[in-house]
């Protein structure tokens, strides 16, 4: 009886090809002298019957350009975003995104608040008036929306173009 | 040093070429797996239109990853999982567009390029084919991975474990569940 129930716990595996010789073997001769585990085994061979007879599907002839033409839409950016970003979990990976928009952002903004501030290192030490003029408004500005060089200044400014439109949109916001 | 021309390159070699961004390889890649892909997706998923989409995107998807391929690992195995992935994500969508959607009726009969030529012996073979898939879908999605990876991929325990990244005993068992579920459908 203690047989049977080992020979059953093997026979999904040795219907499968996946046990040893000597299991393979043991259970051979087993399944020739017990009528209940032959029965058993049976059963289980109808069910891979029961679901064999599938037939195989072709793709369409024109599958493998398919796939190359859209391989070849997707750009050097989508592969380089794949490997660069896509290991990272993605909290860290939001997170990466973030700080590149942060300190793209940044930049912009240094490099555009240059223009205004080179009077000023241009003569440092300040001892002019009109530097004074130059610091108060640059002060003053900060009470914009979106004062000149800040980050919101730089992206409105790389991505709308002007400073006009800048300036409308420092009112309007 | 450079290969014989003539040697046979594996999966693994051609792979290395893909991830250097070598289209001839890609396509000999695409050439050598895209019957067996299709036919694992479509008894998967039982949808050939589905089986034929996602198959084009597991090829996408080896494209975009194949630097992250190591060739420490069967390029069968790591395509395997990129294809089960695909699909799981896709069964999910669908199991979300069904709470909020009435779900369609199922398609009863798929077309099926067969050998046989008249209407009466496609008729069959369409009849039977959506049988196996009435069987098959009564499978939660491990235990139908593990058959189809098994009985008609022709794959050993060992190859599934690694696919599905369990233990081999693991894989016995759904197995083993999977095959009592078929008796239990068959018996009805
Ligand atoms: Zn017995």
């Amino acid at each position: 009886m203690n047989r049977c129930k080992d020979i059953r716990k093997k026979i999904s595996a040795f219907q499968d090809g996946e046990v040893n010789q000597a299991q393979k073997e043991s259970i051979e001769i087993h399944l020739q002298n017990c009528r209940e585990c032959k029965k058993e085994f049976e059963a289980m061979m109808l069910t891979y019957q029961s679901i064999d007879k599938l037939p195989q599907i072709e793709h369409g002839p024109m599958f493998t350009q398919q796939v190359m033409a859209g391989i070849n839409k997707t750009s050097w950016l989508d592969r380089f975003l794949n490997n660069i970003l896509r290991p990272l979990p993605v909290p860290a990976a939001m997170t990466a995104m973030v700080m590149i928009g942060l300190l793209s952002g940044a930049l912009l903004g240094n490099l555009v608040i240059q223009d205004q501030l080179n009077p000023l290192e241009l003569s440092f030490p300040w001892n002019s008036p009109d530097q004074e003029i130059i610091v108060s408004s640059l002060s003053l500005d900060s009470f914009n929306a979106v004062p000149p060089g800040s980050i919101a200044d730089g992206f409105l400014r790389v991505t709308l173009g002007s400073d006009m439109t800048i300036q409308n949109h420092g009112v309007s916001l | 040093m450079e290969k014989h021309p003539n040697k046979i390159q594996t999966d693994e070699d051609l792979m290395q070429r893909v991830a250097k961004g070598d289209k001839n390889a890609f396509t000999t890649l695409v050439q050598l797996h895209q019957k067996s892909i299709l036919n694992f997706i479509w008894r998967f998923m039982g949808d050939k239109t589905q089986a034929e989409d996602l198959s084009q995107e597991v090829f996408l998807k080896v494209w975009q990853s194949a630097t992250k391929y190591e060739k420490r690992a069967k390029f069968s195995t790591w395509m395997y999982r990129i294809a089960i992935n695909l699909c799981l994500n896709k069964k999910r969508a669908l199991k979300i567009k069904n709470i909020f959607l009435a779900p369609l009726p199922l398609k009863k009969q798929t077309q099926i390029n067969t050998d046989c030529t008249t209407p009466e012996n496609q008729l069959l073979k369409a009849e039977q084919t959506s049988q196996i898939f009435d069987i098959l879908n009564t499978l939660p999605s491990a235990q139908r991975l593990a058959v189809t990876l098994k009985f008609y991929q022709g794959l050993t325990y060992a190859e599934i474990s690694k696919i599905l990244d369990r233990s081999i005993l693991a894989v016995d068992a759904l197995l083993v569940r999977a095959k009592k579920n078929i008796q239990k459908k068959i018996e009805k």
